[in-house]
């Protein structure tokens, strides 16, 4: 089976000469994008249903997508804008009430680190969230989340801080 | 690596290990099934419209079939009026693939009514967020025949950003194109209206011989006074109200349709106008003299102006 990461710099192919397959680039990214997506809404259902809408809008304009230098780049792009207007159209409002409980049903579920990290993420405000989301598990740089998000790199630092600082807190209170 | 970086490299390690990825014939199927829906909605607008030429019938898809949402964006920039060369308060956007669309206008304190359309299938949400105030969200549907959807959103101070946010859903995210643009309420044209009006009528008014136009708001079709004349000495005043900038230009029009500039000077557009003057001596042998005001980019649609003329 190919390679399943979804590393920034684990590109599928490396110039516009030789593009990767809609499917080559599927199997190489899904996953590595559910990742984010499950670690964003706390809800693996959430998560699959942006990554897949996402690459079915690149497979429907591949032929242009695939001539980009980095087009799982677009694919990303696509499924955060998914997913932030999902949350701001609040349906993740009952999502957030089944990540309570994390339902895992194709899986024997989720260690109690995984559960503790999604549920601590899940109360951060979206900003922070986000920002540890890409910064950890999207492997984006402080100035490529600034770029994103269209705000200073001084912002995006002080979002990540406050971010771990409450997750820290978050999990010293569970360990007492 | 602190326990955080651990917590998060866990996090991946274990859930990319339990990812089942759904058979990528599944993407296919679905992409297939909505080049389908859209290729049947591209014929219905075609039958709405009695249009030719493209034609893209419902069935089997087709890979290579030309894209018909750029004939979806010509039909809904014709509904809302947007001039698509020069787009300034309104804009057109033919794939919204990429899930979420955003714009934003830089506009003078006032209300502002925006209209959108939708042509095509599907439905889009857009949220119209004035800078310090509410936003406000009205769904619009993309239909074959197009509808015109109208929200009047208040931007309080004197100038301000309106964001004009834009998420289709799935279908109208590959089926459809919208347009909208955004224009000065009519309470604010009058308003401002009567505040140019009333520079230049304070400078023209009463005067024989002397006329204004009618307050007009600053955009692609710049209202002008035509006027035959008798040779003589005139003095041309124009007035701008709203935000930006104008040039008023006197030109006389020669037999032949040559035209001549006889004074040019730049209007400052402001919420309390000021009258600007030139005089110009009318030619013997012209056949019109006319009086315009031109708007720069930042006062095209943002300022109402007024102008007029009386002899010196």
């Amino acid at each position: 089976m190919t390679s399943i990461a979804d590393s920034r710099s684990d590109q599928p192919r490396a110039t516009r000469d030789d593009p990767p397959s809609f499917d080559e680039l599927y199997a190489a990214h899904y996953a590595g994008l559910i990742v984010q997506f499950y670690a964003y809404f706390g809800d693996r259902q959430e998560a699959q249903d942006v990554v897949q809408e996402a690459f079915c809008r690149a497979l429907a304009r591949w032929r242009t997508v695939s001539t980009y230098e980095d087009p799982v780049a677009w694919v990303r792009k696509v499924a955060w804008n998914l997913a932030v207007s999902r949350w701001r159209r609040a349906r993740t409002a009952l999502g957030f009430v089944r990540r309570q409980r994390l339902e895992e049903p194709r899986t024997d579920g989720p260690g109690p680190d995984r559960v503790s990290l999604v549920a601590a993420l899940g109360t951060l405000p979206p900003k922070q969230r986000r920002a540890l989301v890409l910064h950890y598990l999207g492997d984006f740089t402080v100035a490529e989340i600034a770029e994103r998000e269209r705000v200073a790199d001084a912002t995006v630092r002080s979002w990540l801080h406050r971010g771990r600082t409450a997750l820290a807190a978050e999990f010293e209170g569970e360990s007492r | 690596m602190t326990d955080i970086d651990q917590l998060f490299a866990e996090l991946r390690t274990r859930t990319i290990a339990e990812v089942r990825p759904p058979s990528v014939d599944t993407v296919h199927r679905i992409v297939r099934r909505r080049r389908a829906v859209r290729n049947a909605v591209a014929g219905t607008v075609l039958l709405a419209l009695g249009g030719t030429g493209l034609l893209l019938l419902p069935g089997e898809p087709e890979p290579d079939a030309p894209d018909p949402r750029a004939g979806y964006g010509t039909i809904a920039a014709a509904t809302v009026k947007l001039d698509v060369a020069t787009p300034r308060l309104g804009a057109l956007v033919t794939d919204l693939g990429d899930g979420t669309w955003q714009h934003r206008l830089e506009l003078i304190g006032a209300t502002y009514r925006t209209t959108l359309t939708c042509v095509g299938a599907g439905e889009i949400t857009a949220v119209l967020t004035p800078a310090g105030g509410d936003p406000s969200r009205v769904v619009v549907p993309c239909t074959a025949e197009p509808l015109e959807t109208m929200i009047d959103v208040v931007l309080g101070g004197d100038l301000g950003t309106l964001t004009t946010e834009v998420v289709p859903d799935d279908v109208a995210a590959e089926s459809a194109a919208f347009a909208y643009t955004t224009a000065l309420s009519t309470a604010d044209q009058d308003r401002l209206g009567k505040l140019a009006g009333g520079v230049v009528g304070g400078v023209v008014g009463g005067v024989v011989g002397g006329l204004t136009t009618p307050a007009f708001v600053l955009g692609d079709t710049t209202p002008a006074i035509e006027q035959r004349l008798t040779g003589a000495a005139y003095q041309a005043t124009a007035a701008c109200a709203g935000t930006g900038s104008a040039t008023f230009t006197v030109v006389a029009t020669g037999a032949d349709n040559t035209e001549t500039v006889l004074g040019q000077t730049r209007v400052t557009c402001s919420p309390a106008p000021k009258p600007m003057t030139v005089t110009v001596t009318y030619p013997a042998g012209a056949t019109a003299l006319a009086l315009r005001l031109a708007p720069e980019a930042d006062a095209y649609g943002q300022a109402v102006g007024v102008v007029g003329y009386r002899p010196t």
